[in-house]
């Protein structure tokens, strides 16, 4: 008994040891792992690829003031309404898009912020500012963003009306409304709403908020311009000032 | 020979009509834009080939020829024409039948990175008539060949269990498509098990946090769903409820959430039967439960409980297939875990990080196994006691 009760002190002195030495090795290897990722970060900032791609799917052209995003055609939503114009596939709605983005939107965000667009909520921001209300119906602010699409035999950069389909015949005009915490906490995935929308990135401001869910329009992108479900294309967005 | 090719067309027959039941539903969904907003309908067709091959499985080799719907004549020519009838008639006036059959099939497989719509087309219009003239010939094949009624299988089983294998699989099913079609809910899943799986106790503290009222029920739904299936471990749940809730609101909404995952576990494993537990739990692990029931009687229950190395869900399948009685296990496992369960909460509030609480959990188990060993002359004593008065 004697001689069981020592191992067992032995042991539970070896085990604390052990957890102890465990601990602090967590904390240097999670150490090296950030100052590593700090190394790949910067290395990567360094080597700047301007070519819009799926492993390269945010490109921002500072001198030209454009940013470019590589998508996919959503095939069903060129046939059945969607209130979604461009989603993150990670996203939690990735699937309900005319289009599919390969970047997180927050990336989206940070960009448009680099060419200088001023979103109607900041990072941290009021959200209470981020709507006009008219006739008690809520309209997104922000920069007015231009968006223009192309793929490969296309011929030409197509305005994003061109391409998208509202059963109201209104003109798309989308705004930066910004909405970095509302993305970073629910991570919607949305880059372009076709109505007005707390959660996008950008949205529709001809349309108030609740308007495809009300069944006042629906949206579609648009099969006799949009090439097939799958093929790549590239979004360009610039600022309206 | 033969046997093969009936078997192999009776099982095309069957996934081939619940397809087309899945796919007419799933087109049908597809038509609410509130609902197609929120959900991938698409996954309707996953869930009723599932449903298709369990139903086959349970013809097969349980000999439930009832389930069989493949093999009634009526029933399969009313749900063929009307599933198809749907699917044309939505499909061609949506003007969509070149893409939305082919979008629904593709995704539902998990074919989206493989395969483009236009040869998704193509091989349905393959599937299309060949699964037709199969659930054709199966059904002329049945007319001409008289199936005697064993009284095998599923025949043997009483009403309740009949209704608690099906009653189990629906769940199941209907989880499963929740998860796959809603992604909110995967996501939030996936995120709890991720914590659970580091056991990350303050990140599940958060996670539990950002549902607001709701957040004593996800942990205690999530307690009873780690208990039936998920082998995550519990003691991040008792530990965050603790942080969260205090500990003694922790501890009474851990205890009482574990004690309904418990008490379901015993159910499910007395409705689904002896050969069904040992393929969830593993037929070593039954043994070893036999052998310690076997050993320690009554008490079995309340050891097992006290030993936290013990698995707690696998204590309470295995006592659903002995001859313990409901209320012997109730208050076996209530006791049982009331000392982990106030202990942990109580960890939970007062310590800050995950190294600390593993730290504690690692201290907690060492006490408790070395208690076990000095208790361990006097259990055996006990339990060679009661196998002399037994004997």
């Amino acid at each position: 008994m004697k001689r069981k009760s020592s191992v067992f002190i032995k042991f539970v002195i070896l085990a604390t040891l052990t957890m102890l030495v465990l601990s602090g090795c967590g904390s240097k290897s999670n150490n090296d792992t950030t100052a590593k990722a700090a190394k790949d970060e910067k290395k990567a900032d360094q080597k700047v690829d301007n070519t819009v791609s799926k492993d390269n799917p945010i490109v921002v052209d500072k001198e030209n003031k454009v940013v470019k995003v590589y998508a996919t055609v959503n095939g069903k939503y060129l046939v059945s309404p969607t209130r979604h114009g461009l989603n993150w596939v990670e996203g939690k709605y990735g699937d309900q898009a005319v289009l599919k983005a390969y970047a997180n939107p927050l990336k989206f965000n940070e960009a448009l912020l680099e060419i200088g667009g001023v979103p109607a909520v900041e990072k941290g921001g009021d959200t209470s500012k981020e709507f006009e209300t008219k006739a008690n119906e809520k309209y997104i602010l922000g920069d007015e963003v231009k968006v223009t699409v192309s793929w490969e035999n296309a011929g030409k950069e197509y305005d994003i009306n061109d391409v998208m389909v509202d059963s109201t015949g209104q003109k798309i005009v989308y705004k930066f409304g910004g909405n970095y915490d509302t993305q970073e906490a629910k991570m919607t995935g949305c880059y372009m709403c076709f109505d007005s929308c707390p959660a996008g990135i950008t949205s529709n401001s001809t349309h108030p908020v609740g308007t495809f869910e009300g069944g006042h329009a629906e949206f579609h992108g648009n099969p006799d311009v949009l090439p097939a479900d799958g093929t790549p294309l590239v979004l360009t967005y610039s600022i309206v000032k | 020979m033969k046997n093969v090719i009936r078997a192999l067309g009776q099982l095309i027959a069957s996934l081939f009509l619940f397809f087309l039941i899945g796919f007419a539903i799933a087109i049908l969904l597809i038509q609410s834009n509130w609902l197609d907003m929120r959900f991938d309908s698409e996954y309707f067709v996953t869930v009723s080939l599932l449903t298709g091959a369990w139903l086959y499985f349970l013809r097969t080799f349980m000999n439930a020829k009832k389930l069989a719907l493949w093999e009634s004549a009526r029933t399969t020519a009313t749900l063929t024409i009307s599933s198809i009838a749907i699917i044309v008639y939505v499909t061609i006036s949506e003007g969509s039948l070149a893409i939305l059959p082919s979008y629904i099939v593709r995704k539902a497989l998990f074919l989206e990175e493989t395969v483009t719509l236009v040869d998704m087309n193509q091989i349905l219009l393959l599937v299309f008539p060949i699964g037709i003239a199969i659930i054709i010939g199966t059904l002329l094949k049945n007319k001409h060949q008289k199936v005697a009624t064993e009284n095998t299988g599923w025949n043997l089983l009483s009403r309740y269990q009949k209704f608690g294998t099906m009653f189990l699989y629906g769940v199941i099913a209907f989880f499963l498509l929740i998860y796959l079609g809603q992604g909110e809910i995967q996501d939030s899943l996936n995120q709890s098990i991720q914590y659970l799986k580091t056991a990350d106790v303050e990140g599940f503290r958060d996670y539990l946090h950002s549902f607001g009222s709701l957040s004593a029920v996800i942990s205690g739904l999530l307690m009873i769903f780690q208990s039936i299936i998920a082998p995550l471990p519990a003691f991040v749940i008792t530990f965050a409820n603790g942080l969260l809730f205090g500990w003694i609101g922790g501890a009474i909404l851990s205890w009482s959430s574990a004690m309904a995952g418990a008490v379901l576990c015993f159910y499910l494993a007395k409705i689904l039967g002896r050969p069904v537990v040992e393929k969830i739990v593993t037929k070593k692990a039954l043994t070893w439960w036999d052998q310690f029931f076997e050993k320690y009687g009554k008490h079995a229950v309340f050891i097992a409980r006290l030993v936290p190395v013990v698995s707690f869900d696998l204590v309470s399948y295995a006592a659903g297939v002995t001859s313990i009685s409901f209320w012997q296990f109730f208050w076996a496992t209530g006791l049982g875990q009331l000392p982990a369960t106030l202990l942990y909460s109580y960890l939970g509030q007062n310590a800050t990080s995950t190294v600390k609480i593993l730290f504690f959990v690692f201290t907690i188990m060492i006490a408790l196994a070395v208690l076990g060993m000095i208790l361990r002359p006097k259990l055996q004593s006990l339990g060679k006691g009661k196998q002399g008065v037994k004997g």
